[in-house]
């Protein structure tokens, strides 16, 4: 899995992600790069490096991770937009790209993302229950391993930003669209959302309970009423550790057939 | 601010998008909707809430049947909801509709 950007420093690797450089490298120099990054990540946490391979995906799906793999938006590596297909109100089958919110550092933000399941995967810290983003998308953001996937993604890529505009000698034109995408898609936001949803103003504590009392068998007698929502939700949806083809997700991922975790 | 005949079926209809929130919540994200929503889309909430009809509306870039197969299949007034945002400022509606 070497790569051959490993003679590169950390921030002349991040700067292949701004648009200048970006857009002119070809679709296995990037996906060499998002190796490379992940092999420095893995090491540095001293886990093995996932895989890093490009899949066909559908809709505004980045990324996700398995097993020792992360598989990468295929359409979004290539040329920076999501490959929608769907059936239009006239029984019409539509293809449909749309461009993506600064494609380089979106897909670096992607790679620490699924690089961080990666190593919670590796370190034996993935539970069992985990809420998919069609079950609930503030829920999805605000349980643990997203909430840590999440600030490791943003907060590292929103570093090499900084550390790259000596690179890149100019002010990178993607930069104000990932910045408008981190604003929208803040923990706060969705933790906020989430405490208004279910009435519980420590709804992440109840989330947790509800993930750990259902990975180690608890019923708990007399749960709160948010606890028993959450609960609830969590029987309804398709669970990874007994269907792994989640109809919330992808056909992609549910050929994988194995466990995932995808943002 | 959209003003529409049948407001209660319409958070009936958002309820059952999302089981698990209070009904409080329901109404409180139903009222919020009608009072912020783009005027261009009064008809096609308007429709769906008095004949349960999914009609598209396209605007830009997007269209309600594409922020539904982007969002992983969300409701109907989920997208709509989203389009409003897009319609009010192009931005922040793309950011949210191509949220991770």
């Amino acid at each position: 899995m070497g790569s051959h950007f490993d003679s590169l420093s950390k921030a002349e690797l991040h700067a292949l992600f701004s648009e200048p450089a970006w857009e002119t490298l070809s679709f296995q120099d990037r996906l060499d790069a998002c190796q490379e990054v992940e092999n420095r990540y893995a090491a540095e946490n001293g886990v093995p490096p996932c895989t890093v391979k490009a899949k066909h995906m559908q809709g505004a799906t980045y990324g996700y991770q398995y097993k020792n793999t992360i598989a990468l938006n295929r359409s979004l590596l290539q040329d920076g937009t999501f490959l929608t297909e769907f059936t239009d109100l006239n029984g019409r089958t539509q293809r449909v790209k749309t461009k993506a919110l600064a494609p380089g550092w979106n897909m670096l933000d992607t790679v620490y993302h699924e690089g961080t399941h990666g190593i919670q995967t590796a370190l034996g810290r993935m539970p069992r229950t985990y809420i998919t983003p069609g079950t609930d998308e503030d829920l999805y953001r605000i349980q643990e391993v997203e909430k840590e996937a999440f600030a490791v993604g943003q907060w590292k890529t929103l570093n090499a930003i900084s550390d790259t505009e000596p690179y890149t000698r100019c002010q990178d034109p993607s930069r104000s669209e990932y910045l408008a995408y981190v604003k929208e898609d803040s923990f706060q936001k969705a933790l906020d959302a989430s405490v208004l949803h279910y009435n519980d103003p420590d709804i992440e504590q109840t989330l947790r309970d509800v993930i750990r009392d259902r990975d180690y068998g608890i019923t708990r007698f007399q749960a709160s009423d948010s606890y028993q929502a959450v609960n609830d939700l969590c029987d309804r949806q398709y669970f990874r550790s007994y269907e792994p083809a989640q109809a919330a997700k992808t056909q992609t991922m549910a050929e994988e057939n194995d466990y995932y975790y995808g943002m | 601010m959209i003003s529409i005949s049948s407001p209660k079926i319409l958070e009936n209809l958002y309820a059952s998008a999302h089981p698990g929130w209070t009904g409080d919540a329901v109404h409180a994200a139903i009222s919020d909707f009608l009072s912020g929503c783009d005027p261009r889309l009064e008809k096609t909430v308007e429709t769906y809430a008095s004949f349960g009809v999914e009609s598209d509306y396209a605007h830009g870039e997007f269209s309600l049947s594409l922020i539904r197969a982007l969002r992983r299949s969300c409701s109907f007034i989920d997208a709509v909801m989203l389009m409003s945002e897009y319609l009010h400022d192009p931005q922040k509606g793309k950011a949210l509709i191509l949220r991770k």
